[in-house]
């Protein structure tokens, strides 16, 4: 899984918050940079509705809520510093919901961040498919009471394995989607004016969306799993190779 | 959707792009259409990376009859992507001048079949979504190898889309050869679609039949467990549910494989060093061993042929090019002149039946001989070697005959 650090260029002239002092891109003016690690990612349910304000105030309650298990999970003090959210065959750019919603979060924290990962968009002419992704904060707009967009520089840190935590969470997606499917179907199922002929439609609906899940989601993702399994495999037979001849190659200096 | 005919599409799984570089995560959804797809394309997003994609093609004929066309024959050709392989380096399949050898892919598949093999892949960062004239040749060689597929190249080019460096993106397409060039086909990404619960029915149909009652209840049992569930849900659930366990082991296996890798790595990466470092040091001694090498020969010879003269057994010499006289070899190396050194044995007894000249050296400490003088015999002014300074003479008697031992 990726690491992903952003920096944040913040000029403090009043507050000395330092953090990461270092110039500038172009090289003229020295500022002051704060630099957030974003070292792992957890899925939320998605609930409709829950943008804006009212919808920021209940997600942090849930952030802080997975916070204290991902502590526990990865052994070290965990904290929230970011939302994501995916915009699937539209542009990357955060809307003006995205916006105030990502004000409203830097209300409770100024250095909170929002990630936008943009998917299956295809440019018709050229045939080519893109995968984009942002990281953006929010700032009072000068003229109205109204948000905009600032960018924040994100850089993604190599990391060679896959922490546990990612795993988890990339696991954790289906089950996610299969629980939002039983619960809608549940909610209808408990209706008690619906005659059996309904009842066994919904049922097959019900069906037919897990077998979605599980063909374009679960199977691909197991398969994955396989084939990294597969792949570690062999690299940890390359690896104890050369560590053995480096052991040897040691001993005989 | 619906292509020329001919011309191949190409269904893609969602595409999971981990590791360095551009690291994304698009979120993965089930979709409808024709994805036929399974596995994902996991990529390390190296500077560069590649290897084979594993797949099916299908053909698929369509005819459809339409009022204004009584025979509409459509041709559809789908290449569809079940999985990739990644080689550990480029060229692992290839050499230099894009010639591809068929022992190394069949290396790199290793249980897999050949035939699975539909394409390759390349990933670059910062490039252009073009095909190299090297990547051109590859394919071209690839195919004269797997001659049974149309073959495809898949190019993917993450880089970054704004200067302040916020936003990046993922760049990718297909490239097949057709009628004499190389062409991007179009990818479709399995998707889940829109799970709006709108196919549920919220409100039933009216109906008073009491045959249909009768009939319904009649074959209830069939679909309906008891209690007011359905047969099917329980089935699909279990399912699933069994296909979460089966997800949840193969990911706890992975997380210890990544562990293992890990520490693999960290073992290697310090043995490296320590190698390095062992041998900084080897090389460091080797070197002042080197420097202290002494010729043990010439110096037993030297001390035998000039006793007197310890300043030729210095290896040191100031920057004027004098002799150190502290640093000079006194030690007996104990060689055995007779067995090791017999010539010098030989010259220095010829030296003895000769009566020419006589080395007088004052001192060597001051310099080489600075002149050479012939000694003027008089009575009165005889000098003795002792006497006469720290010049060097040379005592002449006409032939200029060489001191020094012969070997």
């Amino acid at each position: 899984m990726w690491k992903c650090c952003t920096v944040i260029n913040k000029r403090t002239n009043q507050r000395k918050r330092i953090l990461l002092d270092c110039t500038s891109h172009n090289g003229s003016e020295r500022g002051t940079f704060r630099v957030r690690r974003i070292s792992s990612l957890y899925e939320s349910r998605s609930e409709h509705g829950e943008r804006g304000s009212n919808g920021a105030l209940h997600r942090r309650a849930h952030f802080l809520n997975m916070r204290h298990r991902l502590a526990e999970m990865t052994g070290r003090p965990m904290r929230v510093v970011g939302w994501y959210h995916s915009h699937p065959h539209i542009t990357v750019w955060p809307s003006h919901v995205d916006v105030r919603t990502q004000a409203m979060y830097q209300m409770m924290d100024q250095g909170f961040v929002g990630l936008i990962f943009s998917c299956f968009i295809e440019d018709k002419n050229t045939k080519t498919g893109r995968v984009l992704y942002t990281c953006f904060q929010s700032v009072q707009a000068q003229k109205g009471s109204e948000y905009e967009r600032i960018e924040i520089p994100i850089h993604v840190v190599p990391h060679e394995a896959i922490g546990k935590v990612c795993l988890e969470s990339a696991v954790e997606l289906p089950r996610i989607l299969c629980q939002e499917e039983q619960d809608t179907y549940r909610r209808i199922h408990s209706l008690t004016h619906l005659d059996p002929i309904t009842k066994i439609h919904n049922g097959s609906v019900f069906t037919k969306n897990l077998c979605s899940q599980m063909s374009a989601i679960s199977g691909p993702l197991l398969q994955w799993l396989e084939d990294r399994l597969e792949q570690n495999k062999q690299s940890i037979i390359k690896l104890q190779k050369e560590k053995e001849q480096l052991t040897q190659e040691l001993a005989s200096l | 959707m619906q292509f020329p005919k001919h011309l191949p599409s190409l269904c893609s799984p969602s595409c999971q792009s981990m590791g360095r570089g551009s690291g994304l995560r698009p979120s993965a959804q089930a979709g409808e259409g024709k994805s036929q797809n399974r596995g994902g394309v996991c990529l390390k997003c190296r500077n560069q990376c590649e290897g084979l994609i594993l797949g099916e093609s299908v053909g698929e004929e369509n005819c459809r009859i339409t009022d204004s066309q009584i025979d509409h024959i459509q041709f559809e050709h789908t290449i569809n992507i079940q999985k990739h392989i990644p080689c550990h380096k480029l060229h692992s399949f290839y050499g230099n001048a894009g010639d591809v050898s068929e022992a190394k892919i069949r290396q790199i598949l290793s249980d897999y079949q050949e035939e699975n093999v539909i394409g390759w892949y390349r990933q670059r960062r910062n490039t252009r979504q073009q095909m190299t004239f090297m990547e051109q040749v590859v394919h071209q060689n690839m195919r004269k190898i797997l001659s049974d597929h149309e073959l495809v190249f898949m190019l993917l080019t993450p880089s970054q889309a704004t200067a302040s460096g916020s936003t990046h993106r993922l760049e990718f397409s297909a490239f097949i050869w057709h009628s004499s060039q190389y062409i991007n086909i179009p990818i479709f990404v399995s998707n889940l679609g829109n799970l709006e619960q709108q196919d549920y029915w919220r409100v039933s149909g009216t109906c008073p039949s009491l045959g249909q009652s009768e009939a319904v209840n009649q074959h209830r049992t069939k679909f309906f467990c008891s209690g007011d569930d359905l047969k099917e849900v329980r089935n699909i659930s279990s399912m699933n549910d069994g296909l979460f366990g089966e997800m949840q082991k193969v990911c706890k296996e992975v997380e210890k494989s990544e562990r293992a890798v890990e520490k693999l790595q960290e073992e290697i990466k310090q043995l490296k060093e320590q190698k390095k470092h062992s041998e900084e040091k080897e090389t460091q001694t080797h070197a002042s061993r080197d420097g202290l090498k002494e010729n043990v020969l010439l110096c037993s010879a030297l001390r035998k042929l000039f006793p007197d003269a310890p300043s030729l057994r210095t290896q040191t010499l100031t920057v004027q090019g004098l002799p150190v006289l502290e640093l000079c070899c006194n030690t007996d190396h104990n060689i055995d002149i007779p067995a090791k050194l017999p010539l010098i044995l030989e010259n220095q007894h010829t030296r003895k039946e000769d009566t020419a000249p006589r080395l007088r050296k004052k001192s060597l400490v001051a310099g080489f001989p600075q002149r050479l003088k012939r000694k003027r015999k008089t009575k009165d002014t005889s000098e003795s070697a002792s006497d006469s300074g720290s010049d060097t003479e040379i005592e002449m008697n006409g032939q200029n005959r060489s001191i020094s031992p012969t070997f």
